[in-house]
């Protein structure tokens, strides 16, 4: 009878209790001792370890390879942001107007999002080492002659391709929706007041988009920084590091060269860079939302 | 005015086709080169299979895919099981109390504060204490899971239980003497069947997808090893040989594929939903 009353008074956190432990342990638990880890030179390998302050992070400053793994980690996220806001906005205009065939591409331009990020890209590599030079010899592009994959350049562009390719396809669904939620009247007064379509895109679409074009925004910063899966898959970090990013920075001095207490350190700072973006991204729109 | 529109729309349907070719090719490539053989694919990248032939199929299943299809099966399911036996309930002790208690609006950061961090902050702590703690294998990962699925999974079923589930109800059903627990089992529950489905899917395509977990966790034991696991090692062993990996990429999205015909509709609004994360 006491249990009983015990757990109808507090039912709420007996409701809780699963999750909250599991947060503590498995979430907060590592977070703080990778925080704490960061500070030390340990190696994964033993027990024993120094503490040696912010020293990590002084390395890490004239680190060559976390310098381009910085690098080339802004670039693809910068290229992830702008294409998955244009494209996804140019695509998803064209789904909204009166065409044939709409269910279906709407369907089909979703369909990438539902796959492994893994398996697109394998699928991608063999496509770029064996495919493309075909078709450049074929064609005649000098170019495309030898694996895209092969030079600095082009194994960068081949990421970017590639994470664009899955990665465009959920922007489109919500461009979408936020374009349906514009009230039809709207459009039809500004066009009966002589604006033409231009002039309806910037000053009436693009108002309405601004909370979807916000979420994409975070969507792919936090995609480009954290990227890990595809690029593993599709070029290892190589050629010579040139599309390391660093989430595969992390994981290489890790579990390749044994530097976990360094590792973390890199991890803290993909940490406070989503941080600090997101919280400017968060006051910004706030400022400009309708 | 008439022309301009209709040019308006063959410029729409050049980039739709265009765009939904790109997508196409890959995945036509992927489906031919599973039934060529390997002098095939390196000759003939982009023709159809000639002469075709079931021999990667056949190589694939004595290389035992069968049991890496049946390991993320069980992940995936008991996974999605987990998820929904705790977080809606959790979602809704919160949405009465934090309104009105400290205590609770604390919880609600301290359960969906994760939607914030990337995972390499934790990825090498984790990867340790999982080995240490003996939790290095399908268990680990399904605990992970349910943890790392909790800030998403919870803060969309607040959401959904402050707009759609009136306290009345509550209320109505103590009067007749229900206690909380039979209130939201018999009750609460049931209504929030359409979050059941956007969360579901969502968590349910993240796990059979997910590539990073099972290779931190599982990676050791090839017999516990999901299937994007296998697959990639798999092209790593075979990297002379491509038939029988793009014979294993059409089994995973062969399955995908069939999922997605069937729940199409739910899955668009499902993850488009879920995507305020």
């Amino acid at each position: 009878m006491k249990f009983k009353a015990f757990c109808s008074r507090n039912w709420a956190w007996l409701f809780l209790i699963v999750p909250v432990l599991l947060q503590l342990i498995f979430f907060y638990f590592p977070m703080f001792q990778g925080a704490f880890y960061s500070l030390t030179n340990w190696t994964g390998l033993t027990y024993n370890f120094d503490f040696i302050g912010l020293n990590n992070y002084r390395i890490l400053m004239s680190d060559p390879k976390f310098m381009k793994a910085i690098g080339f980690t802004l670039i693809i996220t910068a290229c992830m942001i702008v294409g998955e806001i244009g494209l996804g906005i140019w695509i998803a205009r064209a789904l909204n107007s009166k065409i044939k065939g709409r269910t279906f591409f709407r369907a089909w331009f979703f369909f990438p999002a539902v796959l492994s990020g893994l398996i697109v890209s394998l699928i991608f590599k063999q496509v770029f080492n064996y495919g493309l030079p075909k078709l450049g010899t074929m064609l005649g592009i000098k170019a495309l002659e030898t694996s895209l994959l092969g030079t600095t350049t082009g194994a960068v562009i081949a990421v970017i391709f590639v994470m664009l390719w899955q990665g465009v396809a959920m922007p489109i669904i919500i461009f979408l929706a936020g374009l349906q939620s514009i009230p039809q009247e709207i459009i039809e007064a500004a066009h009966m007041d002589g604006a033409n379509n231009k002039q309806v895109f910037w000053k009436i679409e693009l108002t309405y988009l601004l909370p979807s074009i916000s979420m994409v925004f975070i969507m792919a910063l936090k995609g480009g920084l954290t990227a890990f899966d595809q690029i593993f898959a599709l070029t290892g970090g190589g050629p010579s590091d040139a599309t390391t990013s660093l989430g595969l920075l992390v994981y290489n001095y890790a579990f390749k060269n044994n530097q976990y207490g360094y590792a973390n350190a890199i991890s803290l700072v993909l940490f406070v860079l989503i941080g600090i973006v997101s919280l400017v991204q968060i006051r910004l729109s706030r400022k400009y939302e309708i | 005015m008439k022309e301009t529109k209709q040019k308006d729309n063959i410029g729409k349907y050049v980039l739709l086709i265009a765009g939904a070719i790109l997508i196409l090719i890959p995945l036509l490539v992927t489906i031919f080169s599973s039934f060529k053989k390997t002098k095939d694919i390196m000759e003939n990248f982009f023709g159809f299979p000639n002469p075709g032939t079931w021999d990667n199929y056949a190589r694939l299943l004595s290389d035992g895919i069968g049991r890496y299809f049946w390991n993320s099966t069980v992940i995936t399911v008991l996974s999605v099981l987990v998820v929904m036996a705790f977080v809606p309930m959790a979602a809704f002790a919160l949405a009465r109390k934090m309104s009105r208690s400290k205590a609770f609006s604390f919880m609600y950061l301290f359960l969906i504060l994760g939607i914030f961090v990337p995972f390499q902050v934790i990825m090498i702590p984790i990867t340790v204490m999982m080995n240490k703690l003996g939790l290095a294998n399908m268990w680990g990962l399904i605990i992970l899971y349910l943890t790392y699925a909790i800030p998403q999974t919870l803060f969309l079923y607040v959401g959904f239980i402050k707009m759609n589930v009136p306290v009345s109800l509550d209320e109505a059903a103590e009067l007749d003497g229900a206690g909380k627990f039979t209130t939201y089992f018999k009750i609460v529950f049931p209504m929030l069947k359409p979050m059941h489905a956007t969360t579901l899917i969502i968590n349910a395509l993240w796990f059979w997808n997910d590539f990073m977990l099972p290779l931190l966790i599982l990676n050791k034991d090839s017999k516990v090893w999901t299937l994007p696991l296998f697959q990639y090692n798999y092209t790593g062993q075979y990297f002379n040989d491509y038939g029988p990996s793009f014979a294993s990429y059409v089994v995973g999205i062969i399955t995908i594929t069939i999922v997605y015909l069937f729940f199409q509709k739910n899955i668009i609004s499902g993850m488009s939903n879920g995507a305020v994360k």
